[in-house]
């Protein structure tokens, strides 16, 4: 029986461990030269988190937002933007944004984005003479006071808009549609930023997702096709007419912009590989089809241009289970060194 | 409501017809015991076996609670009353587990599992886990290929050979709203049985919880998360001339369910909802000639599951998407004695078919067919069984690409020794070579399913030793038994194309291998006392094997426990008895990646209860039982943010008629 009850004692110990951590108390440590990294976190796991790379010391907090405000950043975190001296995140499935203190990462406080009780599902934020953009997967865009932290106006545009960016006083919505699978939306709302209502729809393509403007004021976007038989293209509208004017010959799955230049992101679902392409916006042509090449990644998630030390960041998210990684290259796409941070990284803010 | 109470008026007038008959006679001959052996209702190195006794005590809230009481399982659980609840033994995932109700197949091709949280427990008489071969000869072939079995035997439809008549009412209500309402019937003559049961369950389920978030702990109230259940059976049996025996089974059930998901952070809202309605008709004819027993046998089932999303944020204003399976099993078994040889074995068909609502969704249909052919032999003091199983699985899908056929022959070897049968010193070694389909949703689901999956196969070594000194009704009993299992082809849901498009694969690669054991001892103290207690105490590596995952290598498998132990008392004086019962979870991880931040903390769970029961002179029976469940109110999740309810109350009056 000595046996027997020793294995009961130990079992209770080691069944009654303490669940809750102690947080580094660190909300008023400024945060200094490094980079802040949004971790996805997987669906149901509460588990998005902010990494925090100190590249002087090499330190790295997979913590660091539960450090500095003492809670957990919630359900799927899947867009941060920093706006004056705020850093904005928005978190998907909690239907929260969460704002934090640019120099601190203190929390300023939390936008509630329900609709009564039903979470509006907010995707990412853009932000355009003083006021926060939101696509939400409800159909909206929602339009947040910068300085009360508040939604003041909600936009109607299409289905499950997700990117956001804006040319000529207008702003670009990419309708997804993507909840509809797989009869997905194929347009982009054109919101006139005056009047804040949608004045036009424009067809790209299946599926449209990633988005951006070039040094020209020509708007990009990718439509994503079926991940099958469709294949996904870049296409390229002109602000000024709102027309599709040129649709191009090669996959793509998503738009960095890289000083006047386009990093193109891709992944070949029949090889399985994923590779990033450098595209000239005023050429209208690729100058290197693999600036970087799939050898340097196991799931090739995010890419960032750091304008200040003219590094291209990518992270990759190993699988999307387990914890991903953030790869330093050259501007010339050579490899330089990589940090290992939190689950499915996605998005990263530089301090220089 | 109102047919379920004419329903219940009619059993009880069916019952009062039955008490104006005679008293309770034994029939003199007991003709066949046709789904269970000699020795399949005790405990014993391959059975570990929960009696009705243990159940009665115990008023766990569906099979899955029942079934955490078991070594070598780690029963996955998403809620309380009603929610998913799914088994695994032995380190091999839940779909390697076969589930067989009164000898008839349990079986959802969809899911490719049973969801042990619909399945009620006050008509089960006893629970057999067997791992390791033989459990009846004369169960369907289904029963004998795969990794483990769970069989559930309900006394009310089988023939106990005696001339019966019992009414039993069970009324129960509990925290949270809980109500349940259940009443059985049955007649048995000299050459008939007829039995019936209904059963109503409410619960309204909203527990408080705690949940940690970062340094604090929230709490909050558990929402949508109401339960509505309705069972109804009707068994009846024939005695025929000539040692044969027929029998039908007929079983219906509505769930009607919230499905709370996980706890958000920051979002508590959730409304989707998940209605289920079941249909079973099985018919069996047992029959003894001379040493040949064999068994004919078909069942029929009927599923319809409906999910409900109404805040689903697509065009259509939400999802409303109906799942209708159905499910035909045909078979025959035999067991046949010569000399020295025992021989056993069968045939089976099955056809599964699974239809969706909407449009351009896979309309799969299963073929398949199993032959086995096993012997056993005793030559002194060693026993050996041997079996070969052989499948052939044939799909056919009219709106899209179909999965490959199959075929696979599987053999099963056992030796057990006596090293010292007056202590029932035993050894037993056996190997098992098994495989699972895929199910329909992993085949088929609209983006997630893969056409191309390979079955999942698994070898299964066991070496195990049982000592039981004073036999098998009392004293001390102790069961330990090592194991290995190697499963190739796992499949597992992995994001494909992005996060959001994830697909099933044929990736992975497991090695399993533990320890279980089991002691239990029973004490009669002088006229009136009984004291008996178990202890389980599991030990489970479940390594992901698979070397190209050089992340994960080697690490323990997501939710499964490496420690696992549960102990169970019960003191009974005179009329009165006492039970606790506790149960011990090690940490688990939430993926594969055996970090920190994936940890899941362990947990214990205690739960108590004091009963009274009292036989009248007349044969009556009454009983009634006070639960305190998780008495030390842990707040716990098997699975991370599925949290389990806190400290509650059961309290039970039954009442058996004759």
């Amino acid at each position: 029986m000595r046996f027997i009850n020793f294995l009961v004692v130990v079992l209770v110990f080691y069944a009654c461990k303490k669940e809750v951590t102690e947080p580094i108390l660190t909300a008023d440590k400024p945060v200094e030269k490094g980079l802040l990294v949004l971790c996805e976190g997987l669906f149901q796991q509460n588990n998005a988190s902010l990494s925090w790379v100190n590249t002087e010391t090499g330190i790295i907090d997979n913590e660091h937002f539960h450090h500095k405000t003492g809670r957990y950043l919630g359900d799927t975190g899947n867009d941060m933007e920093i706006y004056g001296s705020k850093i904005y995140i928005v978190v998907n499935v909690s239907s929260t944004i969460e704002v934090i203190d640019k120099y601190t990462n203190a929390s300023l406080g939390q936008i509630n984005m329900k609709n009564g009780n039903q979470p509006k599902s907010p995707r990412q934020i853009k932000f355009y003479n003083g006021f926060g953009y939101v696509t939400c997967f409800d159909g909206f865009v929602d339009v947040i006071d910068t300085v009360t932290l508040s939604v003041i106006h909600r936009i109607k545009v299409g289905e499950n808009p997700e990117g956001i960016t804006f040319s000529n006083d207008k702003m670009y919505v990419s309708n997804s549609g993507g909840l509809n699978v797989p009869n997905v939306d194929s347009t982009l709302s054109v919101v006139d930023m005056v009047s804040r209502l949608e004045i036009k729809k424009i067809t790209v393509g299946k599926n449209p997702g990633g988005i951006a403007t070039d040094s020209e004021g020509e708007v990009y976007v990718i439509a994503r096709g079926n991940y099958g038989s469709i294949p996904s293209r870049m296409v390229r509208v002109n602000s000024q007419t709102d027309e599709v004017e040129a649709v191009f010959p090669f996959d793509a799955s998503g738009i960095t912009v890289m000083d006047d230049k386009f990093l193109i992101k891709n992944y070949n679902f029949n090889t399985q590989s994923s590779n990033i392409a450098l595209f000239d916006p005023l050429l209208e042509v690729l100058i290197n089809t693999s600036l970087i090449n799939d050898s340097q990644f196991t799931t090739l998630y995010g890419v960032f241009y750091n304008v200040s030390n003219q590094k291209i960041y990518c992270t990759d998210a190993m699988g999307y289970v387990n914890t991903g990684y953030v790869k330093v290259f050259s501007k010339e796409g050579v490899y330089e060194k990589s940090y290992h941070v939190g689950l499915n990284p996605n998005n990263i803010v530089f301090y220089e | 409501m109102l047919k379920l109470q004419l329903l219940l008026v009619f059993i009880i007038v069916f019952c009062v017809l039955g008490f104006t008959q005679d008293t309770i006679k034994h029939i003199p001959s007991v003709t066949i015991t046709p789904l269970k052996n000699e020795k399949s209702s005790v405990n014993s190195l391959n059975n570990q076996l929960i009696s009705k006794e243990e159940i009665e005590i115990l008023q766990p809230e569906d099979l899955g609670v029942l079934l955490q009481k078991t070594a070598g399982t780690s029963v996955k659980s998403y809620g309380g009353l009603g929610g998913l609840k799914t088994i695994s033994i032995r380190g091999l995932n839940s779909h390697h587990t076969t589930f067989v109700q009164d000898g008839f197949m349990l079986q959802n091709a969809q899911t490719g599992q049973v969801n042990l949280g619909q399945i009620m427990v006050d008509n089960i008489s006893e629970i057999i886990l067997n791992e390791g071969g033989k459990q009846s000869f004369l169960l369907p072939v289904s029963a004998f290929v795969n990794g483990g079995l769970i069989a559930i035997n309900n006394k009310n439809n089988q023939f106990e050979y005696r001339k019966n008549r019992e009414t039993y009412f069970k009324f129960g209500a509990g925290s949270f709203g809980q109500q349940d309402y259940y009443i059985s019937s049955k007649v048995e003559k000299e050459k008939f049985f007829i039995s019936t049961y209904a059963k109503s369950r409410t619960v309204k389920g909203s527990y408080p919880f705690k949940v940690v978030n970062g340094s604090s702990v929230e709490e909050g109230s558990r929402s949508n998360n109401d339960l509505k259940e309705k069972h109804l059976g009707l068994s009846l049996g024939r005695l025929l001339k000539s040692k044969a025996e027929i029998r039908s089974i007929t079983q219906y059930q509505a769930i009607d369910q919230g499905l709370p998901g996980a706890v958000i952070l920051y979002n508590d809202f959730s409304n989707q909802r998940l209605s289920t309605l079941q249909f079973h008709q099985k018919i069996d004819f047992t029959h003894v000639r001379s040493k040949l027993y064999y068994r004919v046998f078909s069942s029929y089932s009927h599923q319809k599951l409906r999910y409900v999303d109404p805040s689903f944020l697509n065009n259509s204003g939400g999802i409303d998407t109906k799942y209708f399976n159905d499910f035909l099993d045909l078979g025959l078994s035999f067991q046949r004695s010569f000399n020295k040889i025992h021989t056993y074995g069968g045939l089976e068909t099955k056809y599964n078919q699974l239809r969706f609502s909407t449009l351009n969704s896979a309309t799969p249909k299963r073929f398949q067919s199993l032959f086995l052919f096993g012997a056993t032999s005793s030559y002194q003091k060693m026993k050996v069984d041997v079996q070969l199983s052989g499948q052939g699985i044939l799909e056919t899908n009219s709106s899209g690409e179909k999965a490959n056929d199959v075929y696979k022959l599987n053999p099963f070897i056992a030796f057990d020794y006596d090293l010292l049968t007056k202590w029932d010193f035993k050894f037993k070694a056996w190997y098992r070579n098994s495989f699972r389909m895929p199910s329909f949703n992993e085949l088929y689901y609209n983006n997630i399913g893969n056409v191309k999956l390979k079955p999942e196969e698994a070898n299964q070594f066991s070496l195990g030793a049982s000592f039981l000194p004073f036999g098998n009704k009392r004293g001390l009993q102790l069961f330990v038994n090592v194991f290995y299992s190697h499963v190739k082809n796992q499949i597992l849901a992995l994001p494909t194309k992005n996060l959001f498009i994830w697909s099933m694969q044929n990736v992975g690669e497991v090695e399993n291998y533990g320890m279980e054991s089991r002691l239990n001892y029973r004490q009669k103290i002088g006229d009136d006392w009984i004291f008996s207690s178990t202890l389980n105490y599991t030990l489970q590596f479940s390594l992901n094997n698979a070397i190209e995952d050089k992340v994960n290598y080697q690490n323990q498998l997501a939710y499964v426990s490496r420690h696992t132990s549960n102990i169970d008392c019960s003191f009974k004086y005179k009329e009165i008895g006492f039970s606790t019962s506790a149960l011990l979870i090690g940490k688990r991880y939430s993926l594969n990646e055996n970090i920190i931040s994936n940890e899941v903390s362990g947990y214990t769970t205690l739960d108590a209860g004091i009963f009274f029961d009292h036989k009248m002179e007349n044969k009556d029976f009454i009983r009634i039982n006070f639960s305190v469940k998780n008495c030390l109110n842990t707040q716990y999740s098997y699975i991370r943010y599925f949290v389990m309810p806190g400290r509650n109350f059961l309290i039970s009056l039954s009442y058996a008629f004759h």
